[in-house]
């Protein structure tokens, strides 16, 4: 058991507040990221799809 | 151009930039949790409670860090900034827009972390304190930049603006980080750290607090490669639908 006497919740709380906020930034710049690349990836296959069937045209 | 100026303007080229990125990420990752598994394990475990602050000292290896990051985050904001306005390279713009919702977490981190400590300290959560407030007005501004960005879709223009507020804003960075020099009358006490060995805390609470210092930063350097990485790609993203509309 996490024992710190009288500072025990000043500190507990403390760190899962942080833990919060930077765990909320990591998810969001991680489930943004991967969001970005998969419409990129797709945007780009699109565009190679086309670009072939110009060529044969 | 020599052949080092040339290596540091290369990361101007999104292409480069982004493999670059790729490549450091998974390193930095690691290393950001070993950093601050360490840190944070060896300070709030192993280390001994303050003679006056009794174990409440034990928020330092966060807040010390956080408050660090806020201010100097800030810092490579205005200087990528200037480099936008003189040089306009993109990825120094998009490197400073990616890099606001971090400082503005570590903003956050800071003055949460530093009202818990507050109230069982000062008696308050909250004092209008030179450093206090300094830190209370580099929150607003770094709100008003991330606003300027969501508001408007990305040109030159509010790449200019936004380069601007940060600019006006760097009064209260460099305020948030000197004020305990300028300033006696507030309740925050002085620097934890200096390179004055007798301003500087014991070496008991340095060296852990070191590690967590060089997670945070590693931390940051992690988020705003991946961010930078992401901004770069919208930026692509957006270039391809325009040209496939304009067909």
């Amino acid at each position: 058991m996490i024992d710190f006497g009288k500072y025990t919740w000043t500190i507990i709380s403390a760190y899962g507040g942080t833990i919060f906020l930077i765990l909320i930034l990591v998810i969001q710049t991680l489930l943004k990221s991967k969001k970005v690349l998969k419409e990129l990836i797709f945007i780009e296959q699109e565009r190679s799809i086309e670009t072939n069937k110009n060529k044969f045209d | 151009m020599n052949k080092n100026s040339r290596s540091i303007w290369e990361l101007a080229n999104p292409k480069r930039f982004v493999s670059i990125a790729n490549w450091i990420v998974p390193f930095l990752t690691i290393f950001t949790i070993l950093c601050m598994t360490i840190g944070i394990f060896w300070g709030v475990f192993f280390t001994p409670d303050d003679y006056r602050q009794g174990s409440s000292v034990k928020i330092i290896y966060i807040h010390v860090p956080s408050a660090f990051l806020a201010v100097n985050i800030y810092i490579m904001m205005i200087v990528t900034s200037i480099i936008w306005l003189i040089r306009r390279h993109h990825v120094s713009l998009l490197a400073a827009k990616a890099a606001a919702p971090i400082g503005l977490t570590m903003t956050l981190v800071t003055i949460l972390t530093g009202a818990i400590w507050g109230k069982p300290i000062w008696g308050t959560y909250w004092a209008w304190d030179p450093r206090l407030t300094s830190f209370a007005i580099l929150l607003m501004f770094y709100i008003g930049y991330i606003s300027i960005w969501s508001t408007m879709e990305y040109n030159e223009k509010v790449g200019d603006l936004s380069a601007l507020i940060c600019i006006i804003g760097s009064i209260f960075a460099l305020l948030s980080r000197y004020a305990v020099l300028f300033w006696d009358q507030g309740l925050h006490q002085g620097a934890s750290m200096s390179l004055d060995k007798e301003e500087n805390i014991s070496n008991v609470f340095y060296l852990p607090l070191l590690f967590c210092l060089l997670g945070f930063f590693s931390l940051f350097l992690t988020i705003l490669l991946i961010r930078t990485r992401t901004e770069i790609r919208i930026r692509r993203t957006n270039s391809l639908m325009r040209t496939k509309l304009e067909k």
